[in-house]
């Protein structure tokens, strides 16, 4: 096994770990606000979900630049086109501003949660979907009703979980 | 939304569910044992995390029959036939398996835990990352024995490090 | 109907396995949550009979006229001559052997007191599910066959 290919499976392990980490951090989180406070050991365990995601943010967008800088795109096995590949550095790159705003507080919760793991699961999906070769305004789209999808299915557990 | 699109999501969904799921069963089995006692708060989001992972088991596995299904539907049976696919079948049942083991506590932890972890992340890289004629079934294997090595090595260390003896 | 009958046949069959598999890992653990297993137990049998009826109906309104002798010309004819005969012959007593697991689950108190019977009842779950998994693995195999 060469390194291109590890360095593949490496970009596609963690992105595969993240989307499952983002899930986590919403079902933590749900479990953690059930009883409206978030106790030593509930962040301790969240604690180590979003270090996971920090984490895997990192060698993500690592792994990627090395590669394509590298080997150029072509070589870039995980994608079909150029569209597909600005589409996920743009899932990034929300990734990324989300987890800011969230860590300062500046995200609404309605949203926040919602963005990180629509984002997570688009990034996924774009990776390992097979042939995927959608325009980057078709892709667009379908994040963006993905996303309100993922609004309205939180907003539906936290009515039921928590009864709010 | 046609069927193989459909099978495609729920795969995705179990994948990410289960990958998700095994690594975090071994990071708080790992974070809970440090102080040699798993407390109940502990034992309840260990809980969660199995019962996450056995949800992504089952979409994974129900989705990865569909797939099969749906190619001999198709007309195109002679992909059950693929090398890679059957590698990832072995390797599925080799978590099936693990998990009996681990529950009727036949297998030493470290070991159970390595394989765990190791055939999730395989699964996914088979799946998805191995066209036909790539590697052979036992080449596949091969790989697969060799990285529950080093994963089991891994933890071994981590183990060590934060102070836990199974 | 017919892909109807092979679609049913896979999923029922699926499901009878995972039942097996839960029954399994309920046996194996410390305390017995009865009603889970009794549910899990009546699935698989349930599951392994209806897999049965469809998978018969599907061979012999179809298979036997129409798919067997397209694998036994091709390239692996030991994918009906063997596989699929074992297949057959197994399910001749799997579903019994699954009702014989559902009954015992109905005796809860002796199953949690009695070593020996969950230990045999055990023994028999796992033989129920590993078969049950062979069986479906060999269908992966006969339909690769058909070509």
């Amino acid at each position: 096994m060469d390194l291109k290919t590890l360095l593949i499976a490496l970009d596609l392990l963690e992105i595969g770990l993240a989307a499952g980490a983002s899930t986590f951090a919403l079902t933590f989180y749900f479990m953690g606000i059930k009883d409206e406070v978030i106790d030593a050991s509930e962040r301790r365990f969240m604690g180590a979900v979003y270090f996971v995601l920090r984490v895997a943010i990192v060698v993500i967008v690592v792994t990627e630049l090395f590669y394509i800088l590298y080997w150029g795109f072509d070589a870039f096995t995980l994608v079909k086109t150029m569209e597909v590949l600005w589409f996920r550095w743009m899932l990034l790159g929300i990734i990324v501003a989300n987890a800011l705003l969230m860590h300062f507080h500046k995200m609404p919760m309605w949203l926040g949660p919602a963005l990180a793991g629509g984002s997570w699961y688009a990034l996924f999906s774009a990776t390992i979907w097979p042939d995927l070769a959608l325009p980057f305004e078709t892709l667009l789209s379908y994040y963006a009703i993905f996303v309100v999808a993922m609004i309205a299915f939180l907003r539906l557990v936290k009515f039921l979980y928590l009864k709010k | 939304m046609d069927l193989h699109f459909f099978l495609i999501l729920v795969h995705i969904v179990g994948t990410v569910l289960g990958v998700g799921g095994a690594t975090f069963a071994e990071i708080f089995l790992l974070k809970s044992l440090r102080d040699g006692v798993v407390d109940p708060h502990e034992t309840s989001t260990l809980r969660t995390v199995y019962m996450v992972l056995r949800i992504g088991l089952t979409l994974a596995i129900i989705s990865g029959f569909g797939f099969l299904v749906l190619y001999r539907l198709e007309g195109h049976a002679s992909y059950l036939y693929n090398e890679a696919l059957w590698a990832k079948i072995v390797i599925i049942l080799v978590i099936l398996v693990n998990a009996l083991v681990l529950t009727a506590h036949r297998v030493p932890m470290w070991l159970g835990s390595a394989l765990s972890l190791t055939s999730w992340y395989a699964a996914l890289i088979v799946g998805y990352l191995i066209g036909p004629g790539d590697y052979g079934f036992f080449e596949i294997l091969g790989y697969y024995v060799v990285a529950v090595a080093g994963v089991a090595a891994a933890l071994f260390i981590v183990r060590r490090l934060i102070g836990i003896h199974y | 109907m017919l892909t109807l009958a092979l679609i049913l046949h896979v999923i029922l069959g699926l499901i009878a396995v995972g039942a097996s598999y839960a029954a399994v890992m309920l046996l194996l653990k410390r305390t017995i949550a009865s009603r889970w297993l009794t549910w899990s137990a009546g699935t698989a049998f349930l599951a392994y009979l209806l897999s049965w009826l469809t998978g018969g109906y599907y061979y012999v309104v179809y298979y036997g006229f129409s798919v067997k002798p397209i694998i036994k010309a091709g390239a692996y004819p030991w994918a009906h001559g063997v596989v699929m005969e074992v297949k057959e012959h197994i399910f001749l007593f799997l579903p019994v052997l699954a009702f014989l697991v559902f009954l015992a689950t109905l005796l809860p108190h002796e199953l949690e007191t009695d070593s020996m019977f969950r230990r045999s009842i055990l023994l028999l779950s796992v033989i129920v599910f590993v078969l049950g998994l062979a069986i479906a693995l060999g269908g992966i195999i006969v339909s690769g066959a058909v070509r």
